[in-house]
């Protein structure tokens, strides 16, 4: 009885382990990509070409440095983050009110209103670029830091507003009702009860919405031309079709530097993203 | 009653209305009326003064070949990010969430990378691995016999929108295995119990348990990819340019085209804005609605 017993479990284990090593070679193919760019990058341009999957015998980090200088990456690192981070904070301070508001006081026609709010979700940008970018004209914030963020922030509010909404709609009235017959305004309950209550809502929020204001290519390409403005998205189509494509390792090097601070950010913080993809984009 | 009590918290009101429907008329609610009047004039983008010319932009696109090859396009680009990323990342996240693997929560962070990677960044990475002759495809496929299969990916006129569809499912199916994973992961588990003790076997409690319960969430992830299939940009700009002779244009990439980077005709690309708001707007407003009415239902306030 004993014996079979753990026999089963052994055999339960090779089959998983068999299971596991499967998917674990797909994952690598699936990858791949990724990992034959990173080899790419470490090897000189004769050596790509004459064996092109092998790992290089001696690394050669040149390609990181001249592509490094070519692309002047720490300029467009710096515009990348600046960007991302100004802008998702900003869109972030702009829906914690309104997500406040929407839940827990009493908005006339409150739902439409709601939805207006959410239509900058799911709508293609090519359907009010032009017009945008007349706005932007008028408003001097074309070739504009102040421009893109501001942008950002307003695009980046509906999906901050559905993760705070989705959030706070489970904390019960109550809570709130009880530190205002304390004393509390509302602000004072906005301040010290709501956004402490949101905080994990904010850090998902922030990192998701970061990460695709990082990703995002239209607005940058068409609102910003000044060089010294360009985030990487806009800057890194400079190895590509150009002076570059006869060197394999530059645009490989290139690809691997722009990648490393988000590969980072997701290994250390997937949780928190899945929770803030999930809540933003489905939950309902 | 209701004035009284918005007065009282007018601060929330202001912060909380006031402040984002102004922003939100200046830079989007403005932008997408204006389109639709941009849409019937000649405007050139940079004269103050320009003509309304009714249904002149309208009657070019139905005579623009360029139209109907975008739009057709789009189309194959909808079903086939559909069925590579949509379909095959479900049947990726059950498999992840099946009992018989180790490790999964490392797969999925694997899966998930490349959905990190902005599509241009992915586009000049493909670019490197596509190149003819010396990219890494090529080789690979000489490695393992199947020489014969090689071809210049993103030049030929008849593979060349494949060939970027396939990448755009490679970098996209992240978000919808990560969606139907969360999901699977919230489906009771007394539900799969139940079945078992019916007699159900695994199929049929994939079938008639899981994707029942994936019913919301499939809808979020469905809408989201055509969306997405539709307004596509990135991928096209970086990679091929539309070409070789109008293979791979899309109308978001054409309506590009047209207003800022040749034609500046900007009345023409707001006419082909308004094309795409019209195909977008069925799935958007199902995405909008659908889902984030019921939001706000939990507090009646």
């Amino acid at each position: 009885m004993d014996r079979n017993g753990s026999l089963k479990i052994n055999s339960v284990k090779i089959y998983k382990a068999i299971c596991t090593s499967i998917m674990l070679l797909f994952s690598l193919i699936w990858i791949s990509p990724i990992l034959l760019t990173l080899i790419t990058s470490i090897k000189t341009d004769k050596d790509v070409i004459t064996n092109p999957f092998s790992l290089p015998i001696y690394p050669v980090f040149q390609a990181y440095s001249a592509a490094w200088n070519v692309l002047q990456i720490d300029k467009l690192l710096f515009n990348s983050m600046f960007y991302s981070f100004a802008g998702t904070a900003l869109a972030i301070i702009l829906a914690i009110f309104p997500a406040y508001l929407f839940t827990k006081f009493y908005v006339p026609a409150g739902n439409l209103l709601f939805v207006i709010l959410l239509v900058g979700l799911a709508i293609p940008q090519q359907t009010f670029i032009i017009p945008l970018y007349d706005v932007m004209r008028n408003f001097k914030l074309l070739d504009n830091r102040l421009g893109i963020i501001i942008v950002h922030a307003v695009f980046g509010l509906p999906f901050e507003l559905l993760i705070f909404v989705s959030f706070l709609s489970n904390i019960p009235n109550e809570l709130l009702d009880s530190a205002r017959i304390d004393g509390g305004s509302n602000l004072g309950i906005l301040r010290y009860i709501i956004v402490p209550l949101l905080s994990p809502a904010i850090a998902a929020g922030f990192l998701v919405n970061s990460i695709g204001v990082w990703k995002e290519y239209f607005f940058a390409l068409i609102f910003l031309n000044k060089p010294d403005l360009m985030p990487m998205t806009v800057g890194i189509t400079q190895v590509i079709g150009g002076k570059y494509t006869s060197a394999w390792s530059i645009p490989a090097a290139a690809v691997i530097i722009s990648q490393i601070p988000l590969f980072i950010t997701v290994m250390l913080a997937y949780r928190w993203i899945k929770e803030g993809i999930f809540s933003g984009a489905v939950k309902g | 009653m209701i004035w009284h009590k918005i007065r009282q918290n007018w601060i929330i009101y202001l912060l909380g209305i006031l402040i984002p429907f102004v922003l939100w008329g200046c830079f989007i609610g403005w932008p997408l009326i204006y389109n639709i009047y941009l849409s019937f004039t000649d405007w050139n983008g940079f004269t103050t003064d320009f003509n309304f010319v009714g249904l002149d932009n309208y009657h070019e696109m139905l005579d623009d070949p360029f139209i109907l090859k975008c739009l057709l396009n789009n189309v194959k680009w909808v079903i086939g990010s559909l069925l590579l990323a949509d379909i095959l990342g479900f049947f990726l996240a059950v498999t992840l969430h099946s009992k018989k693997l180790y490790f999964t929560s490392i797969f999925r962070v694997l899966f998930f990378l490349p959905y990190t990677m902005p599509l241009v960044t992915v586009g000049v990475m493909f670019s490197l691995l596509l190149s003819p002759g010396f990219g890494a495809l090529d080789k690979i496929l000489e490695l393992i016999g199947l020489g014969g299969l090689i071809r210049p990916w993103l030049g030929d006129y008849n593979t060349a929108l494949y060939t970027l569809i396939t990448i755009f499912s490679w970098a996209y199916i992240g978000f919808p295995l990560m969606l139907f994973h969360t999901g699977i992961n919230q489906i009771p588990g007394e539900l799969y119990e139940a079945a078992a003790l019916e007699g159900a076997r695994p199929i049929q409690s994939l079938w008639y348990v899981t994707i029942p319960m994936m019913r919301s969430v499939s809808i979020g992830v469905v809408t989201l990819t055509v969306i997405e299939g539709i307004k596509m940009f990135d991928l096209v700009a970086v990679m091929t340019i539309g070409g070789p002779f109008g293979a791979t244009n899309v109308l978001g990439h054409y309506m590009y085209t047209v207003s800022f980077r040749t034609g500046n005709q900007f009345g023409y690309g707001a006419s082909i804005g308004v094309l795409i708001l019209l195909l977008s707007s069925i799935f958007s407003l199902i995405y909008i609605r659908y889902y984030k009415g019921a939001v706000l239902h939990g507090s009646e306030r």
